[in-house]
């Protein structure tokens, strides 16, 4: 008798059984992307879930502990630490998104030209990214962001700019890997464009390790922009930005204030650990011979 | 190796003199006449072609000349010079740290799979990498400061009732070591756990998952196979056999590593307040004097290409078969 494994039997297991498989499967990759769900929903539902507004002042509540007004305390304007955290996921969320994008935007096309044709330009730009990659990474984001200046446009370049040569490395190697797949090669000999290649053969085989990238790197930022604003530059304040409000409540933490900088401090680990959970998990489940290790890039 | 460091030098001076407003207003004041700031602007060379200022830059640089620091009037690299040396003692005394709890962690971990300590290795690796540094050393102090008194206060590297031994190496562990000034060395030591502690955390991350991951590679190797039939014992198949083979890219991570140092130092002196190079750039960054963190950027990019090629060396020498042209 043919022995047909349970996965394609078309009359599959129950709903219970199939999820409990997957969840078996893909634990870390499902912790991850909850962990994430939940803060994206805390950022969009912020005026909702939040009980207090994230930059008024009340001096009659300074520097609270967390009690049943305040759950996770008050800071030296007496201003809610949670509803500050809630705000502060619009942020981190904002300024990892966007410059994960931008990252990409600009280092995947660059890969992807530097991999496909070579030649003399291909190498000037994957040089342009040595240098880029010669700065270790929160050094050369300090560095930008100092330049540009303290603020939000200064922490996205900053951090899109880091970000750029860990996207262009990843779609250099895959597009000179891809390209000289015997199926490209035919299909170029049949005639295809380059437009045409790239987009039915090297896209498509690239969307699986950009997404892992782009996972971890959202992790990366969050941590970066966290650590910029932490030491002065990046986003300012008053704006609830997690960092610097780590940074505020260091002040406060010899005189036992303790609550101002453990709680940003958490919900950064939290936010920056779900991505890379994910990432990883991303990286198991879309490529199943990929090694468990591979790097990890939220290490500012 | 030459295009890239040409590059680093060609990047540094983009962002240390194109992107900032006019660095001849920030030497002269807000309040000065055109005239005033015409004539700095002359005398800093920012009437030059823009070729001719990067060579200038170049050359400066290459005379050890990187500018004066506004907050401190020194030369920025003598400033940089004489806070190296507790840089340097919180750096190496984290990679010991790191390299005494992730060596035998990530090999352990590797050997005994799936049992309590696989899992430690993996939460001590994810965890590790998403901390924020500067949250885990006020963490610390908050509790072993704060709550439990048994760590000094986060002020620097020495207790205020000690001097400082007569410096020889600039080293203040060394120097009382060599000394033999106990009461200073244990303070200096006590200061020294806490960031030092702070700072391994991401590098541990790192070396426990790459070492879990390159031993597991290896022992599943041929070789290792035949080391058994051999007749090898257990522990010399895995320490001669297995671990040397194991090392090369756990090697290569360690110099990247380097990179993450450097970064974490700028986090970690600050929240410590320890005399070293991150928090000089950090209080420059705060006085909105931002030279020397171009300069400290510059430098850094530096020492990490040379350490990357030290890397490659080191490699080499582990594994026979890797050569350079």
């Amino acid at each position: 008798m043919i022995e047909v494994p349970v996965d394609t039997l078309a009359v599959g297991p129950g709903i219970a059984a199939s999820t409990a498989r997957i969840w078996r499967r893909h634990r870390m990759l499902l912790v991850g992307l909850g962990v994430v769900a939940f803060w994206v929903a805390v950022a969009v539902l912020a005026p909702v879930v939040s009980p207090y507004a994230p930059d008024v002042p009340d001096m009659t509540a300074r520097l609270a502990p967390p009690d049943l007004h305040h759950l996770l305390g008050t800071d030296e304007y007496g201003r809610d630490i949670l509803t500050r955290i809630v705000y502060g996921a619009r942020l981190s969320l904002l300024v990892a998104i966007v410059s994960t994008s931008a990252a990409a935007v600009l280092g995947v096309p660059l890969g992807l030209y530097a991999g496909y044709r070579g030649g003399f330009g291909g190498e000037v730009v994957m040089r342009i990214m040595d240098i880029l990659l010669a700065f270790p990474s929160l050094v050369l984001a300090l560095a930008v962001g100092a330049a540009v200046g303290p603020g939000m446009a200064g922490e996205l370049v900053a951090i899109s700019l880091v970000s750029v040569p860990v996207f262009a490395r990843q779609a250099q190697a895959q597009t000179a890997a891809i390209k000289n797949l015997l199926y490209v090669e035919s299909a170029r000999a049949a005639g295809a464009t380059f437009g045409r290649v790239v987009r039915a053969h090297i896209l498509p085989n690239m969307f699986a390790p950009v997404l892992v990238i782009a996972t971890l790197n959202l992790g990366f930022a969050v941590l970066t922009g966290a650590s910029l604003s932490f030491l002065g530059l990046g986003v300012q304040p008053p704006a609830p930005e997690w960092g610097s409000m780590v940074s505020d409540g260091s002040q406060y933490l010899v005189s036992g204030q303790w609550w101002m900088s453990l709680f940003p401090g958490l919900a950064i680990m939290s936010v920056v650990f779900a991505f890379n959970v994910a990432g990883d998990g991303l990286r198991d489940a879309l490529d199943p011979r990929a090694r468990a290790a591979g790097r990890t890039l939220s290490t500012p | 190796m030459v295009p890239v460091i040409l590059g680093v030098f060609v990047l540094s001076f983009v962002l240390a003199r194109v992107v900032p407003a006019n660095p001849a207003l920030l030497v002269v004041g807000l309040q000065s006449t055109p005239a005033e700031i015409r004539a700095e602007e002359v005398a800093l060379g920012l009437n030059l072609p823009l070729w001719r200022q990067l060579l200038d830059f170049i050359a400066a640089a290459l005379h050890g000349d990187f500018g004066t620091s506004i907050v401190t009037g020194h030369p920025v690299l003598s400033d940089l010079a004489e806070r190296l040396p507790a840089t340097l003692e919180l750096t190496v005394a984290s990679v010991v740290i790191a390299l005494v709890v992730a060596v035998p962690l990530g090999v352990l971990s590797a050997l005994r799979r799936d049992t309590w300590i696989d899992w430690l290795a993996h939460v001590v690796s994810l965890s590790g990498v998403s901390m924020p540094l500067f949250w885990l050393g006020l963490l610390l102090i908050m509790v072993f400061y704060s709550a439990l008194h048994i760590a000094p206060a986060p002020m620097g590297d020495l207790g205020i009732i000690y001097q400082s031994p007569p410096p020889i190496t600039h080293i203040l562990v060394l120097d009382a070591l060599i000394e033999g000034d106990w009461p200073v060395l244990w303070s200096a030591l006590g200061h020294l756990v806490l960031p030092a502690l702070a700072l391994s955390t991401g590098t541990i991350a790192i070396l426990v998952r790459m070492l879990r991951a390159s031993m597991l590679e290896v022992l599943h190797q041929d070789f290792i196979r035949t080391a058994r039939a051999k007749g090898n014992g257990a522990w010399r198949v895995y320490m001669v056999h297995a671990f040397r083979n194991a090392l090369v890219p756990v090697v290569t991570i360690f110099g990247l590593q380097i990179g993450y140092l450097l970064g974490g130092a700028v986090l970690v002196e600050t929240v410590f307040n320890w005399p070293g190079v991150g928090s000089y750039v950090t209080s420059a960054i705060l006085a909105s004097d931002y030279a020397p963190v171009e300069v400290f950027a510059l430098l850094s990019a530096l020492f990490y290409s040379v350490i990357n090629l030290c890397v490659d060396v080191v490699n080499a020498a582990i594994d026979p078969r890797i050569t350079y042209n």
